[in-house]
């Protein structure tokens, strides 16, 4: 799943290695999240839109698949 | 704190374990022949050294916190946790396609006890999976 997670990082000016460790997952999560080769749980979503102060759907950009 | 204490659980698991394999070995290694003697030499040192490295190895992550906090993340960890079931599913399919061949070519050499007990392993392991998916597709 796309997602915007890379640029509010940045924007925040963490790294991706502080960022795992304000979420409490690996940085190899965070690595996989950023490109889109992992979806986050629920739980996990609701982490990081609450951590960055956004909604979900601003994070997460959900495409159908066909 | 807690998973400290899961962390000292473990290291006296291991140490318990040990102890109970090494005597089992020992047993047969006076009850049985001498092939089985070789076998439970190598058994018991191999398992020794395995068992001492995880309980060294737990030692040292129970004095150092930062390593500590670590290893409760990357075993919490949503995406490893995904990755080893992922992994666990693949080893038991390939596993059991093993056991299919085994059994075959076991049949082709006419070895009938290996044969059966080969077979009565699979058999377990087919019944525990479907008991276990229906447990959880009860309780999930």
């Amino acid at each position: 799943m796309e997602n915007n997670i890379r640029d509010l990082r940045k924007q925040k000016g963490l790294t991706q290695d502080e960022l795992a460790s304000v979420l409490e997952v690996t940085r190899q999560t965070i690595i996989s999240l950023e490109n889109g080769r992992y979806t986050a749980s629920l739980q996990l979503a609701f982490k990081i839109a609450g951590f960055f102060g956004k909604p979900i759907e601003e994070i997460f950009i959900y495409e159908e698949e066909k | 704190m807690e998973y400290r204490k899961k962390i000292v659980k473990r290291i006296v698991m291991h140490i318990v374990w040990m102890v109970i394999m090494l005597v089992l070995s020992a047993v047969a290694y006076i009850v049985g022949d001498e092939s089985v003697r070789d076998y439970m030499t190598a058994f018991a040192i191999a398992l020794t050294v395995a068992t001492a490295v995880r309980i060294v190895s737990g030692i040292r992550l129970l004095r150092d916190e930062e390593m500590l906090k670590k290893r409760e993340i990357a075993e919490k960890d949503e995406r490893n946790l995904s990755i080893v079931l992922r992994a666990k599913g693949w080893t038991f399919g390939i596993s059991v396609f093993a056991a299919c061949v085994v059994i075959l070519v076991l049949g082709l050499l006419n070895m009938q006890t290996e044969l059966k007990i080969v077979s009565y392993c699979l058999c377990f392991v087919v019944v525990v999976y479907y008991f276990t998916y229906l447990v959880l597709q009860r309780n999930g």
